[in-house]
């Protein structure tokens, strides 16, 4: 890994130059950290972060950021009653979210450029003057604990919850941002007005917007909206990522017409020199799990692998499988192969094909634009994301090929479905 | 509309030919018809250096008998499984990276089916390339063509295993009937595993002509540059005879006589949900309704709307989403609600009394008309900022209406009167009949005892 790191280190002092036709800029408005990115498109989008996430709150307050976020702009703000806030918003074709994740929370604005006036007054009366409406609240309570029952009605999402609560045991990341029907009920507006205190904090937001404005225009518009803000020390939680060195494998039973199995490994930092050539690896383990899988033994109708992007980082390879037995063979020997044979250079080049219209593609979208900006910025800076396609381009397959083999030393299984089809399995030593 | 466009491809001259359409489209947008019936269609967009190639042909689960249903995706998919140049699905694979290809995929549906992928407008000629000795060169192989059989079996299984889809399955066989599998692009593991090669090669021989496609090119590319390109790599592509529409008709879908209510129960199912369906207009007979269907169905949807305050505000119900697929032969007009657990009778009564209320004149009023109009227009704007998406929209519009119905969308929505929506409520929802499900978990069903409520009655 040292030889990697060195190799990495002598390239990135080029980095700088070869991205500096970046348009992405940030600067502070009234002590709080804006990241702007000016397009021509016809959308603008604004999201507001909030950092911390599933770490702000304990396991029976699960819920309570996504349920506060999404009433900011659901039950009334400053001005705008919550029917006038929504038939306004309608009116105009304004898109207003508010909801949280394991690592952040954020409100959310998307319009067309001629309503950004109005969206932007609505949007900033959400995050400085939230009404919290009992009344609006109960209904949107209602909606959540819906939304959140027919979401785990679905096998792909009670897998993905299960792989959390058995990968991150004493992490904060077992609590569900989106809480449980028994927490979010029990939440009123008053705990909500009291846990957004908590979050509103100059230096705990920052704010990410995509669009055809200019500098000088959203400068002033923050200044004007969000100066009287608190502003308050803000220390992140440290967060340390469980080692799975094991190759442990968990069960829970369900009556499906297939089986569903994913298995956890460890990954690098977003922000470490090993990040880019590992996220390139694991899509080419998820390449060759699909071709194994799916296309020479018909295992499979969706394999797949990828690296999950959060502060406590991870990778994880899934698949559905009639026969999960013979699926978990076939993705541990995919691993111990490219593991232990590597990629070549022409793969690489191909990978990094991809990677670019990739990136291109995600650049149409304001929305996506902002989204990408924003978790980049949370997971150790928004730079990180805007120089991304050109660290694709530098990196090497030796740095592939030993990401690879430093960061996956074990799998954390968790399998859904017919217990039958597994019973005596026992996987086999990492 | 379609008589005079089919009409136009019958008799083609031998030289290109540019359709009457051209002065209609938007600046950025080029139509062509090569002598061989291929639509050509070039959305220039420079804002990323990318290009967008989607193929689409008028063939979907609408050409399908029972007997072959699903048989459309299955050869859409051996296109992906090796070719003249390609020997098998990792040598496409490779050079789909070689090409910085993203985005690959094929879809079949109602009345399409397309095969699309994005890759760098500098590639485009290889692009071009690799999608025609796809589509035009496919190997078939018998051994390839058993393994994707397994592959969409195994599809079907994943999807059997979401509560909403026996939901949604039983809607197409209360719905449309013994003609149900026309509605559905997916199968059934019996007409999957029946199916042969020669029913596959029929699929090619009859529907994956020149004649019966659309090629869309999106992006950063320059439309004459494009036209020539084609023409070269396309231009000897051989066309399919007559259109095949009028060679194998699609049947009609027969009325329903009287609501339809069902139960579907489901042990994965967490919460109820409740899904509505009406027999809605086409593009073929009823142009009118379907401009006033999609107003209609952005007007229940603000919350402002009648049903909304109803259902949501009430707390009879969580969400609820109305909609109108547009088709060229009956599209479904579509109610999901999701009720409260504990309100789902209450819930049912009041849909009921609000199906009954929609033809009225105040059910609806001139301000939630203009937003709706405007939110319509919105739509076509979020739609548009992103070419390798709209591009595929655009093939939507052609194969279940026309070009010219996409070109004069806009304009035409404009057009509709408070008179034509109570016209169209009446004639396709409040006056006719309608199949009502209701899935739910066999616990809640026990406690519900859905068959007292759940009925016409």
């Amino acid at each position: 890994m040292k030889k990697l790191i060195v190799i990495f280190i002598s390239l990135c002092s080029s980095v700088s130059s070869i991205c500096a036709q970046t348009e992405t800029q940030s600067f502070d408005a009234g002590g709080i950290k804006v990241i702007f990115k000016h397009t021509s498109k016809n959308i603008i989008n604004v999201q507001l972060f909030f950092r911390g996430g599933v770490s702000n709150y304990t396991a029976d307050k699960a819920g309570i950021e996504n349920t506060t976020l999404g009433a900011t702009v659901t039950c009334g703000a400053g001005k705008y009653n919550s029917a006038i806030f929504r038939d306004t918003a309608e009116k105009y074709g304004i898109d207003f979210s508010g909801a949280s994740t394991l690592d952040y929370g954020y409100v959310r604005v998307n319009c067309v450029s001629k309503y950004f006036d109005k969206a932007w007054d609505m949007f900033s009366e959400a995050i400085s003057n939230p009404r919290f409406e009992e009344s609006e609240l109960k209904l949107l309570k209602q909606k959540e604990i819906a939304s959140n029952k027919e979401h785990y009605s679905n096998p792909g999402n009670i897998l993905a919850r299960l792989t959390m609560q058995n990968a991150f045991e004493n992490t904060p990341y077992i609590i569900d941002p989106t809480g449980t029907e028994e927490t979010v009920s029990k939440l009123n507006a008053d705990d909500l007005k009291r846990y957004y205190k908590t979050i509103l904090n100059k230096n705990k937001i920052f704010i990410v917007v995509v669009g055809n404005v200019t500098k000088q225009e959203l400068f002033e518009k923050i200044l004007a909206a969000f100066d009287n803000l608190p502003s308050e020390p803000y220390s992140p939680v440290e967060q340390q990522t469980p080692v799975w060195k094991d190759n442990r494998f968990q069960t829970e039973e369900r009556p499906l017409k297939t089986n569903y199995v994913c298995a956890v490994m460890n990954a690098p930092d977003y922000t470490s020199i090993n990040y880019v050539p590992f996220r390139l690896g694991v899509m080419g383990l998820s390449g060759n799990l699909y071709q194994r899988l799916r296309t020479q033994n018909n295992l499979s109708y969706n394999p797949g692998a990828e690296v999950v992007e959060t502060k406590m980082p991870f990778a994880m390879m899934s698949t559905d499988a009639n026969n999960p037995q013979q699926a978990v063979f076939g993705m541990m020997q995919v691993l111990k192969s490219i593991q232990s044979n590597g990629v070549d250079n022409e793969w690489l080049q191909h990978i990094k094909n991809v990677y670019l219209t990739h990136s291109y593609i995600n650049e149409q979208s304001p929305a996506a634009i902002c989204n990408i900006l924003g978790e980049a910025e949370i997971l150790g800076g928004w730079q990180y994301a805007d120089d991304l396609p050109k660290l694709v381009q530098m990196v090497t397959v030796q740095q592939v090929n030993s990401a690879l083999n430093y960061y996956i030393t074990g799998l954390r299984w968790t399998y859904l479905g017919n217990i039958d089809a597994i019973e005596g399995f026992k996987p086999p030593p990492y | 509309m379609m008589r005079k466009f089919y009409l136009a491809a019958l008799f083609l001259s031998f030289v290109t030919m540019v359709l009457h359409a051209q002065s209609k489209l938007q600046n950025n947008m080029f139509l062509k018809k090569l002598p061989n019936g291929l639509d050509v269609l070039v959305v220039e967009d420079n804002t990323v250096p990318l290009a967008t190639l989607v193929m689409t042909f008028k063939a979907g689960a609408f050409t399908e008998s029972q007997n072959s249903s699903g048989i459309t995706a299955l050869y859409l998919n051996m296109l992906a499984k090796g070719n003249k140049d390609y020997a098998n699905q990792e040598d496409l694979d490779y050079h789909e990276g070689q090409l910085g290809i993203q985005l690959s995929n094929s879809t079949t549906a109602e009345e399409y089916s397309r095969t699309y992928f994005t890759l760098p407008a500098a590639e485009l000629k290889e692009g071009l390339d690799f999608m025609n000795t796809e589509i035009r060169f496919a190997k078939m192989s018998p051994v390839e063509f058993q393994k994707e059989k397994e592959i969409i079996c195994n599809e079907i299984k994943s999807k059997q295993s979401s509560p909403s889809f026996a939901l949604s399955v039983a809607m197409l066989h209360h719905l449309w009937g013994n003609l149900y599998n026309r509605k559905t692009a997916l199968g059934t593991e019996e007409s999957i595993r029946a199916a042969t090669n020669t029913d596959a090669d029929s699929v090619k021989t009859k529907y994956f002509n020149p004649n019966n496609a659309l090629l869309i090119v999106g992006g950063d590319v320059k439309h004459d540059a494009t036209f020539a390109l084609v023409e070269k790599i396309y231009g000897d592509w051989t066309p399919g005879g007559s259109d095949p529409s009028k060679k194998w008709p699609i049947p009609e879908f027969k009325p329903l006589n009287k609501s339809d209510y069902y139960t579907v129960e489901s042990p994965l199912s967490k919460s109820p949900l409740i899904e509505v369906n009406w027999q809605g207009p086409d593009t073929r007979n009823d142009i009118p309704a379907t401009y006033a269907a999609d107003i209609f169905s952005y007007i229940i949807n603000q919350a402002s709307s009648k049903l909304s305050v109803a259902l949501i505000q009430s707390g009879l119900a969580t969400s609820f989403n109305i909609s109108y697929l547009t088709l060229k032969y009956r599209g479904p007009i579509t109610l999901y609600i999701r009720p409260n657990p504990l309100k789902v009778k209450e819930c049912m009564v009041e849909v009921k009394k609000q199906i009954e209320l929609m033809s009225q004149d105040d059910y609806i009023s001139e301000e939630q008309i203009a937003t709706a109009k405007r939110m319509i227009e919105i739509a076509k704007i979020r739609q548009e900022e992103i070419t390798s998406d709209y591009t595929k929209t655009i093939s939507f519009w052609w194969a279940t209406a026309s070009l010219d119905y996409f070109i004069g969308y806009r304009d035409n929505l404009q057009k509709v009167s408070h008179a034509d929506i109570r016209q169209y409520v009446e004639k396709y929802i409040s006056k006719k009949p309608y199949c009502a499900g209701l899935l739910l978990s066999p616990e809640l069903s026990k406690q519900l005892n859905p068959e007292a409520f759940f009925t016409s009655n």
